[in-house]
């Protein structure tokens, strides 16, 4: 199991630090609008971060359904700042969702499949809150869309983002191999989704001007 | 970055009409859906719904609302 307890550990750690960039970014956020919901995304990203951390817990034998066993391990866990930089801009912040979100989403899916059904069941409420922040995403990757700065600066950023985080997948993929779970998503796996994402928001304007954008 | 007005209606319960609970400015419909969840979230809604404000058709004399 503590190879398991590694990838919860690995996906408690990048919705930590994605919760807590997310919760920064949203003050910045281009409208008021966009910034409650920045935020409100930020503290369900950290409420993801908070069960994956006492799932690991559980897994160890340290105690996952101790409130303040897990709150320690929250308050101890390590910082990710090169696994989720601070974003420079609104670019950024849809960049670092549109690949670490999605990731973290194909990570749920997988343990939503696990053979621990109340790793199932855990995994299952996160994926449902996680169709609002997809929606969100693709809400703005459609804006984005439209504002050639603006899909630059997303598609610069999502570049960046991949170069990163596809080692990454690809090191836990490794872990959950090695905790007998089959098929688990690698880095190419998340290139590609992130591709068909983009296929379906930021490039679909090039050639429909229909999209649902406000004129 | 143009944004419209919607209004936002909201259901708590079931056979209940749906009744105005605020505005919010959004960029795209779906945007609005977005926003719609979570600044209205003070209540758990049974159906939540948003409409662009220059939909509504006025009817005392007024041409829109």
């Amino acid at each position: 199991m503590s190879a398991l307890a590694d990838v919860l550990g690995g996906l408690a750690a990048a919705k930590h630090g994605l919760g807590y960039r997310l919760a920064f970014a949203g003050l910045s956020a281009p409208a008021i609008e966009a910034a409650v919901a920045t935020v409100a995304l930020a503290q369900e990203e950290l409420g993801h971060a908070r069960l994956l951390y006492a799932s690991e817990l559980r897994l160890r034998g340290g105690g996952g359904e101790d409130e303040g066993a897990v709150g320690a391990a929250i308050q101890t866990a390590p910082p990710v700042p090169e696994l989720v930089p601070a974003p420079d801009d609104w670019a950024q912040v849809l960049a670092t969702l549109a690949t670490l979100d999605t990731a973290l989403s194909l990570w749920l899916e997988t343990l939503a499949e696990s053979a621990e059904a109340w790793l199932r069941s855990r995994a299952q409420r996160m994926l449902d809150e996680e169709t609002f922040h997809r929606d969100y995403l693709r809400g703005w990757l459609d804006v984005a869309a439209a504002e050639p700065r603006l899909r630059e600066g997303v598609t610069a950023g999502m570049s960046v983002a991949l170069a990163r985080y596809r080692p990454w997948m690809d090191a836990l993929a490794r872990r959950a191999e090695a905790a007998g779970i089959a098929a688990p998503p690698s880095g190419a796996r998340l290139e590609s989704t992130v591709s068909a994402l983009v296929a379906g928001t930021l490039e679909r304007r090039e050639g429909n001007d229909d999209a649902e954008t406000v004129s | 970055m143009d944004d419209a007005c919607y209004e936002v209606l909201g259901r708590s319960r079931r056979g209940e009409p749906l009744r105005h609970v605020g505005t919010l400015r959004a960029p795209s419909d779906a945007l609005a859906r977005a926003y719609a969840r979570w600044l209205y979230d003070e209540e758990r809604w049974l159906d939540l719904a948003v409409v662009r404000r220059v939909h509504l058709l006025g009817v005392d004399g007024a041409g829109e609302a």
